[in-house]
Order: C-alpha cells, then structure tokens, then sequence
C-alpha cells in the first residue's frame, strides 16, 4: 500500500502508469474494442483519412490503410505484438543476466574476471549493430528476434547484479550462512536474489522502453516482426510510401510508440528514485 | 600515466577482437551462409562446392583462424552486390557516416548543454518545466518517426529543406537534427542533474559568499565540474549515433555505411554487413578511448 501512496505522490508517474495501463488494457481488450480484425482488408476505404463518422462506409477514427485496414484496429494488435516480445525479451535477458550476475560475483575469481571481460567486449559493440549481424544471420522471426533483443540486454542486468552481490558477499548475515553450512545455491537465491531485486526492478523497467524502440526499428528495417503480424516499426515502414499523400498511416504507429516508451521511461525514472537511489545519477 | 594509457589502449584491441568474434560466431554458427546463399532446391553438389570454395567444409578452429587472419589486413571477402572487395564498399561509404555523426553529435552536446543549462538556472519556473518536457518526449521518441516528421513537415509541407540525398548543406540539416535529438535529450537531463549536484557544493557557496556574479558561478565555477560526466557519456552517445545513422540513413537516402548494411541484409551480401559492423563497432571502441584517455587528462585525481 506504501508502495501505492508514492506513486500517487508522482504526476510524472501517475501520467506514465495512466498511459501504459491504456495500451496494456487494449492490447488485452483488442477483439472487443477494435472494429475490425488486423489483416482485414476493405478497398472501398482505401487511404480513406481519419474521420469521426462511424456510420459512413470506409471511415475509421485514426483512417484506413493503402489496402483499405484500420489503422486503429492494427495498432491495437500492433500493441500486443510489440508489448508481448518486448516483456518476453526483458524477461528472459533478465533471467540469463541475473543468473550470471550471481554466479560471477558469487563465484569471484578467474570465471568472474572472464565473464565482466565478455560483459564489456559486448557492449563495445553498438546494440543496433549487433542486432543487425545476428538478425542477418539467422532470419527475422518473432523468437529469432526476442533472442536478439534479450542478447542485448542481458549484460545490464549481470553488470549491476554481480556490483551488487560483491557488495553482500562479505556482509554477517551471508557469513553466518556459510557458516552454518547452507549451500551455495541455497545461499544465492535465498539471501542474496532479494536483496539485487530492486536494482534489477529499476533496470528492467528502462531496459523495457529501450527494447520497445530496438524492435520497431528493426520492424521499420524490415528485419523484425514479419508480415501478417502487425506491429508498429512495419506500419510506420509501409506509411513512409505514403507519406505526402496519406500523413497518418506513418503519424499514428509512430505515436503510439512514443507514448508507450514516454510511459516506460517515466515510470523508470519514478522507480530509479524510489526504490534505487543510488542509481539515480547512474543512468539517465 | 603511461601505465593507464597501455590499459586502455590493450583494452581497446580486446574489444575489436570481441567483436569480430561475435561477427564470426553470429555468421558461422547462427546460420548457414551457404543455403541463404544459393537458391532453394540447389543440387547438393553445388552446395559441396560452394562451401569448399568458401572454406567451410574445414574445421571450425581452423575458419576462425582464416576469419581473423583476413580480418587483420581489413579483407572480408568479396561483395556479390557490388563484386568488389566488402571492406573497400564500406570505406566508401564512411566519410558521410562521419559526417552526419559529427554534426549530429556537435549538435546533440549544443541542444543539451543549453537545455540542462538552462533547466538548473531556472530551476522551478516554467523554464525547467518545458526544458525537461521537451528532453522526456526527445527521449521518448523514435528515431525513424522523428525522420519521417520532419520529412513531412519541412519536405513535404513547407518545402523549405530536400527529403533526402546529399548535395549542399541543406541535405544535412534534417538527418542530423533527427539524429541529434534523442543523444540531445540525454546529454540536457544529464547536463541538469549534474549541474544541481556541483551547485550544492561547499566550493559553490563559498564563491557566492564571495559575491561572484550568478551567470559567473555557473559558467565559470560550476559547469566545468558538471560537464565531466557529459563527457563519459559522448563515448557512449557515440555508440547511438552509429547505431542511430543506420536508421536515418535509410529514411533520407543518405548514402553511408549503415544504408549500405540494411541494403546488404536485404540482398544477404553478408560480407558488407560483416565489413560494416567491424567498422563501425572500431570506430565506438576507439571514440571510447579517446574520451577515456581525455578523461585520464582533464581529471588531477586520475592523474597519479
């Protein structure tokens, strides 16, 4: 309840929870609420602009695409694509960059040294880069790509845990664990894994925003999420055609991006301050 | 001193060896370069001969070893697209990534300095309010929607600047701009925070007690304190910038290294995207040692 309070203290962070709550429910809701299905198409309202009218033939609230969709109802479903693979990416990059932060500040030594020196070799190689090599290399799909997103996102997480188990390791109540004779394992995620929660809590949510916008760039590149899913990067790639004709097919998807990472990031921010303080002057 | 600079620098030759590895590993392992290569329902012989041609009926050691042995001396192999050596396609192409980056990365540091600037000096008015606003929907948004904005607007509407290609310096403005905004929204929320931590320090009030002038405790006294971390963080600006060219070249058909990376997956001419990823992952690496060793020598206290 403590934890709501503050946040209720927060405009930022009541706006940024207020927006996402809005995506997330119609991503949830998105056959009840959109009108109609993704993929359907209908030439009669072909490139037909935004309109108010929901009696007229063709007319759609946020407008119709070159093959006649509702660019609503597809960024809807876009949504859920896009929210689906970037809360899979964090997850399982977290999951892979947590377990290896433990192991290597808890280990310590020569496998510790090896593992940071990985940590640092990937991240002198560009995010988008790397993404770029590694999508050329094994085909856009939508798991190809949760993989890639979490390869880039995993070493975050392991940077921050592994500070943060160095930090504990020698504290009493992990000594006197030893001490009476838990084992290792025990030790890790017994006494060690809740107290890197928060900072993990914190990096997820900033990590999040930024995989939002690496999927729909690589969307928009052609080499993420794949025809007939829709997602927004690919929206916005197939309005750039149109651009000087029909505005908001590339305006819309674009919108909804920002509004959700703006969302994320506040929240982010809100949940640095809150939970991390330490971190606050550390990333922003 | 020199012992820092060794580090850095072997640091720095670890860090390309990296990721050469990772372009090995993602090229070698992830995919079979040879079935993407030759048309579906291709004999087996031929897919024998290409591999053979290729060097990949050896062992995997020994295609590392080949890897980075040609690495070395910048050969990435032939590009079927342009039938002319991969890395030769790419060093063509790098001075106008260079360009748009380094206007881009002057601007970005301009736009967020006088934005944290002036976030901290009217700290609490409406100043800070729209200041900051401005840096969290920068930061919010994406770099191919910001691009196509723009094109709407000042290209297509107005008609004042080109959508795309290079010429004068028209052609530059709005790619750099688009480039520029979200690393300029970073470096302006950093720029504040940084600025209101030195002001808060005992050497701050003492100059006030003093009677220096505002305008001169800022300028003078404070921001050189507080642009130190805006300076570690033009390495790692650097990095989304690269990352962000191969974005805005596609969009205003600027003819650099990352336009011809997006054409070469789409034509799976993997040795220019192999050429190109080096290239500019070296280019990080070594912007990132420059701010390290700028670092080493602006700062007394790493000095020792």
């Amino acid at each position: 309840m403590k934890f709501f309070s503050a946040l209720l203290r927060s405009r930022n962070a009541v706006l940024g929870a207020f927006i996402l709550s809005v995506f997330v429910a119609g991503a949830v809701l998105a056959p009840v609420v959109a009108p109609m299905a993704p993929t359907q198409t209908d030439l009669r309202g072909r490139l037909s602009p935004p309109s108010l009218s929901l009696t007229e033939i063709g007319k759609a609230p946020l407008g119709r695409d070159q093959l006649g969709r509702d660019v609503f109802s597809r960024i809807l479903y876009g949504s859920r694509i896009t929210l689906a693979v970037a809360l899979a990416s964090v997850v399982v990059g977290g999951i892979v960059g947590v377990g290896v932060g433990l192991y290597s500040g808890y280990r310590g030594g020569l496998p510790d040294q090896i593992i940071m020196r990985v940590v640092d070799v990937q991240l002198a190689f560009p995010l988008m880069l790397l993404a770029l090599v590694v999508v050329a290399a094994v085909g856009p799909s939508i798991g190809n790509l949760i993989a890639v997103l979490a390869l880039t996102s995993w070493t975050r997480y392991a940077r921050i845990v592994r500070g943060e188990v160095l930090a504990l390791k020698h504290r009493e109540f992990i000594l006197s664990a030893h001490t009476i004779g838990a084992n290792p394992w025990r030790i890790a995620f017994q006494h060690i894994l809740p107290n890197v929660l928060m900072p993990v809590i914190v990096v997820a949510t900033l990590e999040l925003a930024r995989v939002i916008v690496l999927e729909s760039s690589l969307s928009f590149l052609g080499i993420g999420v794949q025809p007939p899913y829709p997602s927004w990067g690919r929206m916005l790639a197939e309005g750039r055609s149109y651009i000087s004709s029909a505005w908001w097919l590339a305006t819309f998807p674009g919108l909804a991006i920002m509004l959700v990472v703006l969302s994320v990031n506040l929240l982010g921010d809100w949940l640095r301050d809150t939970l991390d303080p330490r971190q606050r002057e550390r990333r922003q | 001193m020199a012992r820092v600079i060794l580090t850095r620098l072997l640091n720095a030759v670890l860090a390309i060896w990296g990721v050469v590895t990772i372009v090995f590993v993602a090229a070698r392992l992830l995919g079979d370069p040879v079935l993407l290569m030759l048309p579906i329902g291709a004999s087996d012989a031929d897919v024998a001969t290409l591999r053979a041609s290729l060097g990949l009926d050896q062992s995997l050691g020994a295609q590392y070893v080949d890897f980075l042995r040609r690495v070395a001396v910048g050969d990435f192999g032939t590009s079927f697209q342009f039938q002319r050596p991969a890395m030769t396609v790419v060093l063509e192409r790098l001075p106008d990534t260079m360009m748009l980056a380094m206007v881009a990365l002057v601007l970005a540091v301009a736009f967020g300095l006088v934005g944290g600037f002036l976030a901290a000096r009217f700290r609490g008015t409406l100043i800070e309010f729209v200041t900051m606003l401005v840096a969290l929907i920068g930061q919010a948004t994406p770099v191919f929607w910001l691009g196509l904005v723009f094109i709407l607007i000042f290209a297509v509407q107005l008609r004042w600047l080109p959508t795309g290609g290079t010429g004068g310096v028209e052609h530059i403005i709005l790619p750099a701009l688009t480039l520029a905004t979200f690393t300029s929204a970073s470096v302006a929320r950093l720029f504040r925070s940084s600025l209101i931590e030195v002001l808060s320090q005992d050497y701050i009030r003492t100059a006030r007690a003093k009677g220096v002038s505002t305008l001169r405790l800022f300028l003078k006294h404070a921001t050189p304190n507080a642009a130190m971390p805006v300076l570690t963080m033009v390495g790692i600006l650097a990095g989304e910038l690269l990352g962000g060219a191969v974005i805005t070249e596609t969009i205003f058909s600027w003819p650099g290294v990352g336009r011809v990376i997006v054409q070469a997956i789409e034509t799976k001419d993997f040795s220019v995207v192999q050429a190109g990823a080096v290239v500019l992952a070296a280019i990080f690496i070594a912007v990132n040692l420059i701010v390290d060793l700028l670092y080493v020598t602006l700062d007394p206290r790493l000095r020792a």
